[in-house]
């Protein structure tokens, strides 16, 4: 009886529960389509330093909401950035 | 065949253990290379400057950034050149996307219109001032009439 119990509530359940509140990510939009940026420039670490974790790893597209092409012209900045000095390929 | 002229930028990182002086020295040096072998359009020195990391156990750098318009065998040749000379921690050379000359002109019109825009914004404001000031003169007579 107690089984069966059980049973009968763990089958109510999904009717029971509440639909799920449809949370409609904002769609990021890149910032340098928005600005009309021709030219990623690696001297300009202050802006670079926004796609670095603190870790100084490349932010993934997902996170940083670039474009697939500014995404990977931020990744060529950063790595000459790197070579130069002007970032870190690596703090902790 | 026509020769095939591109805008580059170099960035040097100089060891300025020995002194600013020292590291001056392999810049002049270098001007002197890319004068000869190109056509320099902006030379922006940004002088000694903290490293991201440390290289050759050195902190510090002495930075200076070419931007030049050459032939495409000139920049291999620059590098190797400062491969060779001891004194260059670094020598990144790129090649830019776009006409470095266009850019600097296109730089140096925009720096001038601001500089424009800041003189009216300042006349303006000293007319605005004056006119104030005169206000106050025309109605200090006025009071004392009453």
């Amino acid at each position: 009886m107690l089984i069966m119990d059980n049973k009968v509530e763990n089958a109510a359940a999904p009717v029971a529960r509440a639909p799920r509140p449809v949370t409609r990510r904002r769609k990021k939009v890149c910032v340098f389509c928005a600005d009309k940026v021709e030219f990623i420039d690696y001297k300009d670490t202050a802006k670079l330093r926004k796609f670095i974790s603190e870790r100084g790893k490349i932010m993934p597209r997902r996170i940083s909401g670039a474009c697939a092409k500014h995404q990977r012209e931020v990744n060529t900045a950063i790595k000459r950035a790197r070579q130069v000095a002007l970032l870190p390929y690596v703090c902790d | 065949m026509e020769k095939i002229i591109s805008s580059y930028e170099c960035m040097f990182i100089i060891n300025c253990a020995s002194g600013d002086d020292a590291a001056k020295a392999t810049v002049e040096k270098f001007t002197s290379t890319i004068t000869a072998n190109a056509e320099i359009v902006e030379v922006a020195e940004w002088g000694r400057r903290r490293l991201a990391y440390p290289i050759d156990d050195m902190n510090e750098g002495y930075y200076i950034v070419f931007t030049f318009k050459s032939e495409g065998a000139f920049p291999a040749e620059l590098q190797r050149l400062a491969n060779i000379d001891e004194t260059v921690m670094r020598c990144m050379v790129i090649r830019l996307e776009y006409d470095a000359a266009e850019a600097a002109a296109k730089k140096a019109a925009a720096a001038e219109a601001a500089a424009l825009a800041a003189e009216a914004a300042a006349k303006a404001a000293a007319e605005a001032a004056a006119a104030e000031a005169a206000e106050v003169v025309a109605e200090e007579p006025a009071a004392d009439a009453e």
